[in-house]
Formats: C-alpha cells, structure tokens, sequence
C-alpha cells in the first residue's frame, strides 16, 4: 500500500518553490510527480515589451544568486543579434564576475547542502567565506547581490588595481578553505555516511534527461558550456573540466569543491592578465536591431544558461526564450528520488543545488486514516537525524 | 565531411528541409513537421542527445508557430549545435511528441503548451506546467493576441 507524500512548494524567499508529489511505500520511494510554477512571473512575456538596453536589467532578476549570470548572458544574446563584438578587457570583466559568482554560488550550496544533512556549525562557516566574495562584488558595483555590471557591449564600471589586488589575497585565502573543505567532507564518517551512495544519477540517465552542470558532471557526462562552447575569454584561461565518477551525492559536492578551485585558478589569471583599454563600446538606448535571431549559452552556476533571442528589426526584441539550468535539473532529480528513502529527500533535492525551495512546510496524507499531518523542514531534519541513528545503532548492534 | 553528412542525411530525409550556417557553428535547419521524429530519431544515432530546449514563435502576421528545438551533440563534430525549425498552422497546432526519442523534453513541451497552445501527440502528461492549474481555456500567454484574459480564465 502506496502513501502520497506532499513536499513543497513554500518557502518562497530562500530558494524557488517547487512541489513534488511522492508515493511511498513505507521508507522507500516509489515515484515522483514534479509540479512547477509557483514562482512564474512572466518575465520572458515583460521581456518582450523592454528595450534591447533594458533587457539585462529585468534579466537578473530572475534569479538572486546567479544575477550575474543572467545579466551576462542576456548581453551576450543581444550583442549576437547585434554583431557587436565587445572590447577585450571588458570581456575579462564579464568572466570575473562569472567566476566570482560561481564561487559565491557553490559555497551557498556547500552551507546549504551541509545544513540539510545537520551539520549547523560547516553551514556559518561557509557562509563566512562567502561573505567576503560578497564584499568583493560590493566593491566592485556598488552591490552585493544583483550587480547589474554588464552592459550591451562590455561592462558598466571598471576595475581598479587596488581591486585585483585584493582579489588575489581572497584567492589565496579561499584555496586553503576548499581544500580544508574537501579534507573534511572525504573524512568525516558522517558526512559519508549521508552522502555515499545517496541520490545516484547514472552516467546514462544523466545524459538520456538531458542533465545539466555540475549534476551531470558528477555523473561523468562532460556537459560545460565552457568546454564545449568557449566564450568570452575562457578558450584562454587555464579552465580545465572537473568530473565525477558515482553521481551520487557525495561525488556532487566534491565536483562542486574542485570546480571552485578551478575558478580560483581562473581568477587568479585574469589578475595577472587582464588587458587595459576600454571595458566598453558606446551603444545607445534606443537602437533598433537588424532582424536577425541568436542563442546566447553560458555555464551558470548551476548548468547551461540558454538565451534565444528572434528580432523583427525594432526597439525590443520580439520574443525572447529562457531556459534556465534547474528546469533542465528537474527531470534527473526525479530520476534521483525513486528508490531512495524518505530521511534522504532534503539531501537529494538539494544536491542538485535547487533553485527551488521545497523544505518549509510538508503534509503527510495518509491514506487509509484520512488524516492530515503538517510538518516542517526542522521536523523532517530531526526526523531524518534520528532515523538514521537508528539505523546506525541497528548495524553496530548487529557486529 | 562530416557537415556534408549532416546536411545530406536530413535533405535524404526531407527533401524540402532549408539550411542556414550561423555563428558558433550552429546548424538552422527548417523542415516539415510531420518530418520531425524520423530526422530526429537519425540524428540521435548521430549523438544528438542533448536538448537545450523547446522555444516557440508566434508569427501572427502568417498564422504561424514556430518550434525551434535547440538539440546538441556531446562529441566534437563540424556541428554540434544543430536548431530545427518547425512550422505549424496558428490554428489549432499539433505535431507528435518527441520525448520517446529525447526524453529530456517532456517538460519543454510541457512549457510550450502552456505558453502557446501546441498540442504534442502521444505526450503522458500534457498539462498546465508553469500557469495555476485551474487557468482553464484558451490562455496562452506567450501568443501575441493575448490579453490579460488570464484572471478572467481563473474565475471559477
């Protein structure tokens, strides 16, 4: 006899809200329905009615952690149907401030995924990193989150000597924290006792769902756009492709802690590097685009970003299409959950860094009774916890 | 060579298809849509796996829509990136599902009924994905004639 489980789709402010439906039976899961949309906003229908200037700006909008990724791609996409090639150093810019906020992105995912397996303490510690990339982009626009520093051609603001400077003292810095990280996720028993083995994606499901990012990649499909596409100044940059071998949620977050390390190496290149000139070229607000239609893709945090872009010779463009790397991720989650247990849905859901929020409130209908039960995030955290020290007592009991 | 391939496999598939070299290597492809599933089954033998997504196009000026299907190839090739458009009447658009070939776009049909009324033949689960479930009728928002009939749809 099959139950329905209920997760999701609140809370809202943390992470997008998503709702899955499983069915399980007993402790294990027998299958998933994924439902989207509670954060829909139409904002490619709000895109069609901006200018090719404005775009960017309503662009990184739609998401707060990788803002910057959106608002570079978008700008890339424009500045394809353009044909307008923007100067070097601004270019180097544009793949800083992706660089950064991979790393930004990835230790907010290391917090988050160390909180969801209990481990309060490594998720202020991360956080603590992560704070000082914030601080960095507050230095270089102004802002710490939605830094609006691309621009139709290049960048909005330069950056400054004393700035590279002190990029390469945050390098140095966060190198020995990810690999005190990596030290510690390989070696505490614990945390591979929740990781191991959890939430496996094979290297066939993952490139048959069309997996995308670091998910795919610790499967071993190598999905990167920037192996595969190199744009901006990536062709040049020592960018090597980091990949796993299990796909399961262990794998996920090693693929994750070298890929910062890689762009540590990445950043600590456009310091010594990068270019002087212009960072950008004049592009008034109110230029009309050739009819002309093109594809802007990038490598998000999470995956591959995809900007389609149709122009029918005016102002603002005439449909834009986003699609974003969780929606790629949702079907391969699925895949991830059945068969699994209950105690490990909020490690698998958020081993493929959700962009999406789920974990707030959970009804548990039971069939047979026709009760209602409400519990929340915390309660299936301790849940979870105490299930598997049972299940840690029972095995040592055994020996 | 290998493009010549590309290019002579879907021309042997459809006789009509028209092809467009653009930036980054790309392949833009048109073709007829009852000619979909068999060029993209062939082109799956290729290792074309990959797809990146559905976009639709609401040309109401010729009573179109249009479905791009952005798909991609993982080896190095002359075109990785190969988009196929198809063409489908305004009125009432169908083409048959691809998500037996590339399971990964069952939910970009999904998002492209949603958004502009197509109608995937032999999709699981065609239903509401992005808008609230009970938005019922003819809403399509991403259409161009549409108005703000959304909350009039989602009167009970």
């Amino acid at each position: 006899m099959t139950f329905n489980l209920y997760f999701g789709p609140f809370h809202p402010a943390l992470k997008e809200p998503i709702n899955f439906t499983f069915e399980v039976e007993g402790e294990q899961i027998v299958n998933v329905k994924p439902a989207l949309g509670y954060n829909h906003r139409g904002l490619e229908k709000l895109l069609e009615t901006k200018t090719w200037l404005q775009s960017g700006f309503v662009a990184e909008h739609i998401c707060g952690i990788c803002s910057g990724s959106h608002n570079g791609c978008c700008y890339q996409g424009v500045e394809r149907v353009f044909g307008i090639e923007p100067p070097k150093r601004g270019l180097y810019i544009r793949t800083l401030v992706w660089e950064l906020e991979r790393i930004h992105s990835h230790l907010l995912w290391l917090g988050v995924m160390l909180h969801e397996a209990g481990f309060d303490t490594l998720f202020m510690y991360t956080w603590r990193d992560r704070e000082l990339t914030l601080d960095l982009f507050e230095e270089m626009s102004g802002r710490r989150v939605v830094y609006s520093m691309n621009t139709v051609g290049g960048v909005r603001r330069d950056v400054t000597d004393s700035f590279l400077q002190k990029l390469k003292k945050y390098c140095d810095y966060l190198e020995e924290r990810t690999k005190f990280y990596k030290k510690l996720v390989l070696e505490d028993s614990t945390i591979l006792a929740r990781f191991q083995n959890v939430g496996v994606l094979s290297k066939n499901d993952a490139i048959s769902l069309s997996a995308v990012g670091p998910v795919a990649r610790a499967s071993g499909a190598k999905r990167d756009v920037r192996y595969e596409e190199p744009y901006a100044v990536y062709d040049e940059s020592p960018y090597q492709i980091v990949l796993g071998e299990e796909g399961d949620a262990l794998a996920k977050t090693i693929v994750r802690i070298d890929e910062m390390k890689v762009s540590l190496d990445i950043l600590r290149w456009i310091a010594d590097n990068i270019p002087s000139g212009d960072y950008r070229i004049k592009f008034s607000p109110m230029t009309k685009a050739p009819e002309n239609e093109a594809i802007s893709r990038i490598e998000a945090p999470r995956g591959e970003l995809f900007y389609y872009f149709k122009s029918e010779g005016g102002t603002t463009p005439s449909r834009v299409k986003v699609r974003t790397p969780t929606f790629a991720n949702v079907l391969p989650v699925v895949k991830m959950l059945e068969g699994q247990y209950i105690a490990d849905i909020p490690v698998i859901v958020a081993s493929i860094d959700p962009c999406i929020a789920c974990c707030e409130r959970i009804t548990i209908i039971d069939k047979g009774k026709e009760g209602v039960k409400m519990i929340t995030a915390d309660q299936l955290r301790s849940y979870a916890k105490k299930w598997y020290e049972e299940k840690y007592k029972v095995e040592r009991g055994r020996k | 060579m290998m493009s010549e391939s590309i290019k002579e496999l879907i021309l042997s598939l459809d006789s009509n298809a028209k092809f467009k070299d653009g930036k980054d290597n790309r392949l833009w492809v048109a073709i007829e849509s009852d000619k979909l599933k068999i060029v993209l089954e062939r082109l799956k033998d290729k290792g074309y796996n990959y797809i990146s997504a559905i976009s639709g196009l609401d040309q109401i000026q010729n009573g179109k829509i249009l479905l791009l299907y952005h798909i991609m190839n993982d080896s190095p090739r002359e075109y990785p990136y190969i988009t196929i458009r198809i063409e489908l009447p305004r009125e009432d658009p169908k083409v048959s599902s691809i998500h037996d070939i590339l399971p990964g776009a069952l939910l970009h049909e999904n998002e492209v009924f949603d958004m502009f009324g197509v109608n995937f033949i032999g999709h699981p689960n065609l239903g509401r994905l992005l808008l609230p479930e009970n938005v019922r009728g003819d809403v399509h928002p991403l259409k161009k004639d549409f108005k703000d009939s959304v909350y009039e749809g989602m009167k009970k």
